[in-house]
């Protein structure tokens, strides 16, 4: 189920909403957890059954692991082996197997290799494995005490909000919130408040721009022109900001309405000074997941400049193939993996000296690529797309289709622009300090939003049976 | 602090509230069976079995259950057009809004006439673009003179008319720049060439529309009577026959309050509505006949009207299907007046409904639809003239016009 659909916010939410605020407090973490498995599984139901193996492995194995931490190392590390290699492999078989068969039948003598066809990838695999592992390492570590309780535990991976598309929460950051956290109408109006501006730029902003995206796709492909390519590029650069991020405030929302307080996962990433500064900035959970479970480990920037750039190779080898199981997504975490070690060693020094525009140019270029690198899991269309940006392969610089497209786009273009930046954000900060008629006026500000996003989202089902012509 | 708790009671309970009220309203509201603006039936609540639930069938009905039976849904969508146009984005779902309520389709399913297969062996949809595929033009042509010398070999003429899309005609009433347009209708030209009787109509269509002619509906994708006279104008002069003045007709106005396809598709339900009219000869040559709408070919189970127009559409919103009943395989316009009449072959797609009135002034009129040719019976050869009728929109979504090669003994 998504959020951004009637039948989440007009079954899902309303049905939860009364459940989990009249049953007894005690009960509560139950109703989550239940309902969290019926959000889950409602478009695959069987993909249930991997995720509860899954849990029960790491819930399980969670009681040897902390066992034995202290008396015997070595046991603790092999359970913490096994129980990780338990997810992995599940993630491994579901995600990457009909990769491989199809990289492995291109050599000559394994041609006969067919992809697996009824190999589908259960809904939210990836990021709920990053928060079961998350579990078995921080008891490991001692970072996070044993759950003894099978439904708090299972409720931390399956919790709704984060389940499908994250922020991957850590558990050692929500351990407690798992027994004590507190529900109270101020939060509740603030997670109301986060979930409808999460909702507005996934409807409002990130469609816009994925309608611009699509259409000047297949301009591409029939009469390419560069101003196409670039419109491209920059509206699919906005497209996956507003999709992801407002994905991640609703579930910040979501969760906050009952109770839970989820970390930050975007913190305004098109702002950024340099690459490095970006991924400090851009879903946050991934990177921070990244750097203390990966990083660190293989000994982050502690060993030494080559080790260094070889750990950080690692990690964003990983991260683009973290992405999905396709070559463009290894390019791209390779592409990035380069540009970090290049600013280690020399450019995020002269990037510090230069006027902030010309870094904030310089950064948001590379990011822009990075998401043509991204979209393009047809390796060969991505090429020509570079291509095209820069004159090589078009037909002229700008249809006059492009242009028309480009004016009639322009105001949520410049809309999309100032959203992206943390602008609007301290306005409205300020004019709710200021102005007692402005709080008032939020919650109808927040009933207008609704409609419109309401709106939207139903007229995305109206498909009228064109009577044809035939 | 007190203020700002008694804010968060009120903007919990606007959050709360809205849902409930529409979540009650959904639950209240009989469900209903068909939405007659989008022409389709509505999903209903769907059955609960092991298996529904087990492969996922029952979850993505329930979507679309809430969807179709959703309270409130047309408000919603003139919200959303509201708000569509507030942004000045100056089209909705992909259909341009220019002056004077004129609507227009702008992408289209274009084909290159090959079926595509994606990796995983399904059909891949044709992507929606403004632009269209010379390849699959050129072919369609090339049928269009096969059949063109099979039928001068007995002195058969015929007369190509392919209408323009109203975004083709309506340019002066968009932003949207000609180019494509003008790209097609010079592809299309190119390939007429060499024809005997291309009828090229593009520039006075432009010219009538621009003059503030009603040649094109403003909410439907269909030419108006009056656009369907403009054609049958130019088929006599390319025929050799002075064309009637408009004032040998009576007109007639069927409705006032038509909503077409091109309105639905924007979900602009409440446009200005078009006008339908049916034109009837002051001679009665289109009024004294029968005609025979059947399902089959054969003219087999054939329902018979005293007339071309089947009233009882505009009940329904589907108001131009009163032209020749709607589109049907095989229809036979016959006069009663006893005088001679030339026959002749209308291969046609909805557009020749309208165009049927005026032709069958001079000919009795055999009608069959392109779409499905390749199952004909008739011999063309023996009709006074054949006549395609065939929208560009067809011309460049479908491959269609290849099927004129299924007609008997003309095998390429």
């Amino acid at each position: 189920m998504v959020f951004s659909s009637l039948v989440f916010i007009f079954a899902f939410l309303a049905v939860l909403l009364v459940l989990y605020f009249v049953v007894p407090k005690k009960l509560r973490m139950l109703v989550l957890f239940v309902v969290s498995l019926i959000f889950y599984g409602w478009g695959e139901p069987v993909f249930i059954i991997v995720m509860a193996v899954s849990i029960a492995s790491a819930y399980g194995f969670g009681f040897l692991i902390a066992k034995y931490r202290e008396t015997d190392t070595k046991k603790a590390k092999l359970f913490l082996a096994i129980s990780l290699g338990v997810n992995l492999a599940f993630l491994l078989f579901f995600k990457y197997t009909n990769f491989f068969i199809s990289n492995l039948s291109l050599i000559p003598g394994l041609s006969s290799l067919k992809p697996i066809s009824w190999l589908k990838l259960p809904i939210g695999i990836s990021f709920y494995t990053f928060q079961i592992m998350s579990y078995s390492i921080d008891v490991y570590r001692g970072d996070a005490a044993l759950q003894r309780r099978f439904i708090p535990f299972g409720t931390y991976v399956t919790l709704f909000p984060q389940l499908i598309a994250g922020p991957i929460v850590r558990y050692k950051d929500i351990d407690e919130q798992l027994e004590h956290r507190e529900e109270n109408v101020d939060k509740f109006a603030s997670g109301a408040r986060r979930f409808v501006c999460g909702l507005a730029k996934k409807i409002l902003l990130a469609d816009a721009m994925a309608e611009i995206v699509k259409n000047a796709d297949v301009s591409l492909s029939l009469h390419a022109t560069t101003l196409a390519a670039w419109m491209l590029v920059i509206a699919y650069t906005f497209q996956i900001y507003f999709d992801f991020s407002g994905y991640s405030d609703m579930a910040i929302g979501l969760g906050r309405m009952f109770g839970f307080e989820f970390l930050e996962n975007f913190n305004y990433p098109y702002v950024s000074r340099s690459i490095t500064e970006f991924w400090r900035r851009w879903h946050i959970s991934l990177s921070t997941w990244f750097k203390e479970y990966v990083y660190i480990p293989l000994g982050g920037n502690r060993k030494g400049k080559l080790k260094q750039f070889r750990n950080i190779a690692i990690v964003w080898l990983l991260t683009g193939f973290w992405h999905g199981a396709s070559w463009n997504f290894l390019i791209w975490g390779v592409y990035f993996g380069v540009l970090l070690i290049i600013e280690k060693v020399f450019l995020l020094k002269a990037l510090e000296k230069l006027p902030a525009a010309f870094s904030r140019i310089y950064a948001l270029f590379f990011i822009a690529i990075g998401w043509l690198i991204f979209y393009h899991t047809d390796l060969s269309a991505g090429v020509n797309c570079l291509g095209a940006m820069f004159g090589i392969g078009v037909e002229r610089f700008a249809s006059s289709t492009d242009l028309y497209d480009l004016l009639r786009y322009l105001p949520v273009l410049a809309i999309c622009g100032v959203a992206s930046t943390p602008v609007p954000k301290r306005l409205f900060e300020r004019m709710h300090e200021k102005y007692a008629a402005f709080r008032w006026a939020v919650p109808a500000l927040m009933l207008a939003v609704l409609c419109v996003a309401a709106a939207y989202i139903v007229s995305s089902t109206f498909s009228p049976f064109l009577y044809f012509i035939f | 602090m007190k203020q700002q708790r008694t804010i968060s009671i009120v903007t919990a309970a606007v959050f709360v509230l809205f849902i409930f009220a529409l979540t009650a309203a959904f639950i209240i509201m009989p469900d209903k069976s068909e939405s007659p603006t989008e022409r389709r039936y509505l999903q209903q609540f769907p059955e609960l079995t092991w298996d529904t639930f087990s492969s996922g069938k029952f979850g993505s009905q329930i979507n679309d259950y809430f969807n179709d039976q959703f309270p409130l849904r047309e408000a919603f969508l003139e919200l959303k057009t509201s708000v569509e146009r507030l942004l000045l984005k100056g089209e909705n779902n992909g259909v341009l809004i220019g002056k004077n309520g004129q609507l227009a389709v702008r992408y289209f399913e274009a084909t290159d006439g090959e079926i595509h297969v994606d990796k995983d062996g399904n059909y891949a949809a044709e992507p929606y673009t403004d632009s269209f595929y010379a390849k699959n033009i050129e072919k369609q042509f090339a049928a269009i003179k096969t059949l063109e010398s099979a039928l001068a070999e007995k002195g058969v003429p015929l007369y190509v008319l392919l209408p323009p899309r109203t975004v083709d005609v309506a340019c002066s009433a968009f932003a949207y720049p000609k180019d494509n347009s003008d790209a097609l209708i010079g592809c299309v030209r190119e390939n007429a060439e060499g024809l005997e009787h291309f009828i090229d109509m593009y520039d006075i269509y432009r010219a009538r529309y621009d003059n503030g002619e009603y040649v094109y509906y403003k909410t439907d994708h269909h030419w108006t009577t009056l656009g369907a006279y403009y054609a049958y104008a130019e088929l006599c002069k390319a025929a050799g026959y002075i064309p009637p003045d408009t004032d040998r007709f009576v007109v007639r106005t069927a409705a006032e309050d038509f909503i077409g396809t091109t309105a639905a598709k924007a979900g602009m339900l409440h446009n200005d509505p078009d006008v339908i009219e049916y034109w009837l000869a002051r001679d009665n040559s289109n009024v004294q006949l029968k005609m025979y709408v059947s399902k089959k070919y054969t003219g087999e189970d054939a329902v018979e009207y005293n007339s071309l127009f089947d009233l009882s559409y505009l009940e329904s919103y589907d108001k131009y299907g009163m032209f020749l009943s709607g589109t049907n395989v095989y229809t036979e316009v016959i006069h009663e007046d006893g005088a001679y009449h030339k026959k002749a072959l209308l291969l046609k797609d909805s557009f020749g409904h309208s165009l049927a009135q005026f032709l069958a002034c001079r000919y009795d009129l055999t009608v069959l639809n392109i779409a499905n040719l390749s199952s004909i019976k008739i011999d063309p050869r023996e009709y006074d003239c054949v006549i395609i009728c065939f929208n560009l929109e067809n011309l460049i979504t479908t491959n269609n016009l290849l099927q004129l090669r299924s007609v008997p003994d003309l095998v390429d």
